[in-house]
């Protein structure tokens, strides 16, 4: 090894580093009198400025200031959190909102309905049209709720003597009085209430009414009397077995 | 790796010191050193989901702090194209310079980026060559190089200038 690539080698070499001094650089400065003397000087002047560079102190309040500044991005953080977790709520909430509509609603309309019957059966309105013509009765019906003049099998034999149009559950519906039964009336609502399938039995503080549905309309057969009268008069009519 | 705000705290305490250190040294002026050791810290803790090995929390910090410095530099390139003449003449704060501080600021200012970032971390016994390499994006090859090159221009600059050059006093521009 030549002194120039001792010089050159040496110099990156620090006290306690890795990787040290090699075999070839340590043997030359072992044999050349001029390298060691300038290795010497190298290590005091390398300690000299290793001493000036770590006299300069840092700021006592430096780390203070920083931690400062941490806390005000932290809680620019948790704010940026909290408005995100916000806009994520906004549709989970219109989720919840809708799925509850639709639980809801059936609920509703049914309470409504037992709410508006029940005024029906203590107050059932004038007829607006007076004829025991069935087929009148129905075409005209079937005017006011814009639909089909059918009624279903199970409605097949009976007979009215008057109809009414009016509002039920906020829906519109006829009611059509029964020609041999003083007591009973059907009413025909526009759209399916309540949300079971068959007939359902309601109570009111006058009467009785049973409740059933189709795709399209709603229909309850009304009743002044026990609730084992209506039966009986239902059976009769062929509405239920 | 997610760092949390426990640890980053602890890396606060342990390396605002030595990274000042770093940044005076690289810059020449305790307010810009104060600054950029600061922005580093506040970079590091934004990115801290960049880093993938705890073990070389140092050195990521240093080059975050490198990388700071140069977007300073960046951002001051008017300034970038002082004269050598000019940066002596306005060191900060020299007056108050002990003289070997001042020195070793005449000398390092001889020294062209390249050697002179290495050569400062290397005055940090507590950051190895690895460090050194990772910090400033160079293979340790790079490193040795450079230093071996640095070394040797800074020790020719003290010995020339015996410790101190005494520069005239310029007139007010």
């Amino acid at each position: 090894m030549n002194c120039e690539l001792c010089q050159t080698e040496m110099h990156p070499w620090r006290a306690g580093s890795e990787p040290g001094l090699s075999p070839e650089v340590l043997a030359h400065l072992s044999s050349c009198a001029v390298c060691a003397s300038r290795y010497g000087r190298m290590v005091d002047v390398d300690e000299r400025v290793r001493r000036t560079i770590r006299s300069v102190a840092a700021p006592t309040d430096l780390e203070g200031r920083i931690f400062r500044g941490l806390e005000h991005e932290r809680r620019q953080k948790g704010e940026e959190r909290s408005w995100w977790k916000l806009w994520l709520a906004v549709p989970l909430v219109a989720c919840l909102m809708l799925a509850a509509g639709l639980v809801g609603r059936p609920y509703l309309a049914e309470r409504q309905l037992q709410r508006d019957l029940s005024v029906l059966i203590s107050q059932p309105p004038e007829s607006q049209m007076v004829t025991t013509d069935r087929a009148r009765i129905l075409d005209w019906s079937a005017g006011e709720l814009h639909g089909s003049s059918q009624l279903p099998p199970e409605l097949g034999r009976v007979q009215f003597r008057g109809a009414t149009s009016l509002e039920i559950a906020h829906r519109r519906a006829v009611l059509l009085k029964m020609k041999n039964e003083q007591r009973a009336s059907l009413l025909v609502v526009e759209g399916a209430l309540g949300r079971k399938k068959g007939f359902t039995f309601l109570s009111a503080a006058q009467g009785n009414a049973s409740v059933w549905s189709d795709r399209d309309r709603t229909y309850v057969l009304l009743f002044r009397g026990d609730r084992q009268a209506m039966q009986t008069y239902m059976v009769k009519m062929g509405i239920v077995a | 790796m997610s760092v949390d705000d426990e640890t980053f705290d602890g890396w606060v305490r342990e390396y605002t010191r030595p990274l000042f250190g770093i940044a005076y040294w690289w810059t020449g002026s305790r307010a810009e050193a104060e600054e950029l050791t600061q922005e580093a810290f506040f970079q590091a803790y934004r990115s801290r989901g960049s880093l993938r090995d705890l073990a070389v929390a140092k050195s990521w910090l240093i080059g975050i702090l490198r990388h700071c410095h140069a977007q300073t530099r960046r951002k001051n390139q008017p300034h970038a194209h002082i004269s050598l003449d000019e940066m002596l003449h306005d060191l900060p704060g020299k007056e108050s310079m002990p003289d070997e501080v001042l020195a070793l600021h005449q000398s390092l200012a001889r020294l062209e980026e390249h050697h002179r970032l290495p050569l400062i971390l290397f005055y940090f016994e507590d950051v190895s060559y690895k460090d050194i390499s990772v910090a400033l994006d160079i293979p340790i090859g790079t490193v040795m190089s450079r230093l071996a090159r640095g070394k040797q221009i800074l020790h020719r600059a003290l010995s020339q200038q015996n410790n101190l050059v005494v520069l005239p006093k310029r007139e007010a521009r």
